[in-house]
């Protein structure tokens, strides 16, 4: 049986660690509270903004003029955006977003040598893919406790250029969706080329429609199309912000739970063992005191 | 009118939600000016200009909302109003209005050295006032 003195530095440990657990839980509590109003106030824009676009890619004949509403004919190249945290310790917050990029990447290679391309947000995601050997094709980090709307911007303009210039066919978003403080959802959302609505036979019989422009198609869809893009990165940068901050919460308080009963079940060996020292010194001096009488 | 159909009207902006109802009729502040939208309209896309998007009830109240730059799509008698800044009129601050166009109304009269960051100041507060004008002038319409 293990000594008194390590029992007891056992607990002082366990203890010490469960203070820093505890402390990460209020500070991601406290955290989560920001995000989460930041990406409620966002959802009811981003969905009408998602909404406009798949509208005008289901039923304009005019938008699908432009480079970003066409569907390639041939896929040879997709890009991945994996978005993930900086920080560790938020249970498999980061790893499920790995996993599934992962998954994808194997997928489309298996499912007819589709390329993929990596992209890759938050230095957790960086370093575990490029641990996994894969190629990222270009990195953003620094940005997850706090995503910012020029952030966005940058990652939304970088996608535009290599998609506009061919390098890639397809856009991905693969990030965490904030449902609730304790629950996270996986999303993996087609972001370009502009997806479109599965019409029915039923409004298709109502013949095609044919849009009013104030004041031209071009004008309109050449600044929308960048718009859209960014605010479906922004949208996804903010619920993976959410999402870690609840995350992370979940996992310290799991932590500090087990801490708890870490301590527990340790103070009760600790007493055992006291006892049973004690009892032992006990039986010593009784068999002493017998053995001179 | 045999019976009325309604136009669902959204008015989001990244702040959140500002409107959202079934209603009469909507007059919007397109760039080339204003584009009034009853039910069974065409399907439209237009770019919005700083200005006063006008709803009309279902019981024929009028409601006023200073809007910002932006996008507007009617579809299918839905019309989605994606843009900057929106404020129901009754809701218009007007002390923090007057303030910004007082402040606005300074930065342009102390116009920097020509250069690009001047510029770039200048538009900002060209388009600062615009905004607090407009929300002076929606909450004017507060009976």
């Amino acid at each position: 049986m293990a000594s008194l003195r390590d029992i007891r530095r056992r607990i002082a440990s366990v203890q010490n660690t469960r203070k820093i657990t505890k402390a990460m839980e209020m500070v991601a509590a406290a955290k989560l509270r920001r995000s989460q109003q930041r990406i409620e106030a966002l959802r009811p824009y981003a969905g009408d903004m998602i909404e406009m676009m798949t509208d005008l890619a289901t039923y304009s004949e005019e938008a699908l003029n432009f480079a970003l509403m066409k569907e390639r004919p041939e896929v040879r190249r997709v890009a991945v955006v994996a978005v993930t945290g900086d920080r560790g310790l938020a249970g498999a917050f980061n790893a499920n977003v790995v996993r599934k990029a992962l998954e994808i990447e194997r997928g489309l290679r298996e499912d007819g040598g589709v390329e993929t391309r990596i992209v890759a947000v938050g230095r957790k995601g960086i370093g575990t893919l490029r641990f996994r050997g894969c190629l990222i094709e270009k990195s953003w980090q620094g940005l997850s406790d706090r995503p910012d709307y020029s952030d966005a911007q940058h990652i939304a303009k970088y996608l535009i250029d290599q998609y506009v210039a061919g390098e890639i066919d397809r856009v991905r978003l693969v990030y965490n969706h904030f449902t609730s403080a304790i629950e996270q959802t996986l999303f993996d959302d087609v972001v370009l080329p502009v997806p479109r609505e599965a019409v029915t036979d039923a409004e298709r019989a109502s013949g095609p429609v044919t849009y009013l422009y104030e004041p031209s198609a071009h004008s309109i869809l050449e600044s929308l199309l960048p718009a859209y893009v960014e605010i479906a990165v922004y949208r996804a940068l903010l619920e993976s912000s959410a999402s870690e901050q609840g995350a992370r919460m979940t996992a310290m308080r799991n932590a500090s739970d087990a801490a708890e009963e870490m301590v527990d079940s340790l103070t009760l060996a600790l007493n055992r063992a006291r006892q049973a020292a004690i009892t032992q010194e006990i039986l010593e001096v009784v068999a002493g005191a017998e053995a001179l009488s | 009118m045999a019976e009325q159909r309604p136009l669902h009207v959204e008015i989001v902006t990244p702040d959140g939600e500002v409107y959202s109802d079934d209603v009469g009729m909507v007059v919007l502040p397109g760039v080339d000016g204003e584009l009034g939208v009853l039910p069974r309209h065409q399907p439209l896309v237009t770019l919005l200009a700083v200005g006063e998007t006008r709803i009309r009830d279902l019981d024929g109240t009028w409601e006023y909302i200073a809007t910002g730059i932006g996008y507007a799509q009617v579809l299918f008698d839905k019309v989605l109003v994606v843009c900057d800044h929106g404020e129901l009129a009754g809701v218009i601050d007007v002390h923090r209005a007057e303030e910004a166009v007082r402040r606005a109304r300074e930065r342009l009269v102390e116009r920097g050295d020509p250069g690009a960051q001047a510029e770039a100041d200048y538009f900002r507060a060209e388009q600062a006032l615009k905004r607090a004008e407009n929300r002076l002038q929606v909450a004017g319409r507060r009976s």
